[in-house]
């Protein structure tokens, strides 16, 4: 069953700079939503919103056409892949991917890792910053949750497991929607159907990659490359 | 999810008992240190995770768990601890 993640309305400022002014967009299962936008734009607050974990000064989002509120982590409608490690570092992988999956269905996927399975004996904080954002972000993958915020989820990774996150979510996207939001921008243009800019707090959709020149997110040097 | 509560638990409370155990040996006094336990032990525990560890929350949060159920319960258990070791301590006094 597809699910329906309506932003109605966000707006949001810290002090009196407004950074989301009019946010306004659906994430549908199946949608892999690209989110681009200067530092600064606020997008990794518009997730921490979606998330729960920051209150907005006005929001208005609904999932499956009921207000969401902000308890989407609570009620397992939403998982976040912070920037951030948010991993215990002091745990071993082995012990780590039971406490999010007592059954052995869901535990076995990730085992079964290649890169996983390489690491297993190994403690979260001892593995690469790499290692240790593509464990996260398998975590939060398998998750139940309908929808799936990606922050940052190609930074610090090597090319090899770029590439294994965008298989995984290209596998995963007939059961979940994602919205992504990363400044390695061609991966994210790789891996995302819908595309959109935030800028002086709005969101603008991109029609073409080439609209990111254009809605000021990049500079015209990259025009040769679309 | 109790597998996962008692992570945090237990996490938080590598503070609480290494500062408990401060509290016996300058104090030389067991009940001081179990009412530290339970009381100011728990806020200072807290504190220090979320100090060092305070990103960690977001694990549990996708888990389902709340920053604020976590941390309430955590300290509810620690009185409840601490209450039932006074009232042994005073029972063999």
């Amino acid at each position: 069953m597809g699910h329906t993640l309506d932003v109605r309305s966000v707006i949001h400022s810290f002090g009196k700079r407004q950074v989301l002014s009019s946010i306004a967009f659906t994430c549908r299962t199946g949608d892999v939503i690209g989110i681009f936008g200067r530092n600064g734009t606020g997008k990794s607050t518009l997730l921490k919103i979606l998330f729960g974990t920051l209150q907005a000064n006005e929001s208005e989002v609904y999932i499956d056409n009921e207000l969401a509120g902000a308890k989407t982590a609570i009620n397992k409608q939403v998982a976040y892949h912070h920037q951030e490690v948010f991993l215990p570092k002091h745990t071993t992988v082995k012990n780590l991917i039971p406490l999010y999956f007592p059954n052995g269905e869901k535990q076995n996927k990730l085992f079964y890792d290649q890169q996983i399975n390489k690491i297993e004996n190994q403690k979260v904080g001892a593995l690469s910053l790499g290692q240790q954002r593509y464990l996260q972000f398998l975590l939060i993958l398998h998750l139940d949750h309908y929808f799936v915020l990606l922050d940052e989820p190609f930074s610090m990774l090597e090319p090899l497991l770029k590439e294994l996150i965008k298989e995984k979510i290209e596998l995963h996207k007939s059961c979940k929607g994602f919205i992504i939001t990363d400044h390695y921008f061609a991966d994210v243009l790789q891996v995302a159907n819908i595309k959109k800019v935030i800028t002086d707090g709005v969101m603008k959709v991109v029609d073409k990659d080439m609209d990111l020149i254009d809605l000021g997110y990049l500079s015209d040097k990259f025009r040769s490359r679309f | 999810m109790t597998e996962l509560y008692l992570k945090y638990y237990f996490d938080v409370s590598r503070y609480n008992l290494l500062f408990s155990i401060l509290v016996i040996i300058l104090t030389q006094n067991l009940l001081a240190a179990v009412v530290y336990f339970g009381t100011l032990g728990s806020v200072v525990s807290l504190a220090l995770f979320r100090y060092h560890q305070n990103i960690e929350y977001y694990f549990y949060l996708n888990a389902g768990l709340s920053k604020k159920a976590i941390i309430l319960k955590s300290f509810i258990i620690n009185l409840v601890i601490s209450v039932i070791l006074v009232i042994i301590f005073w029972g063999i006094h």
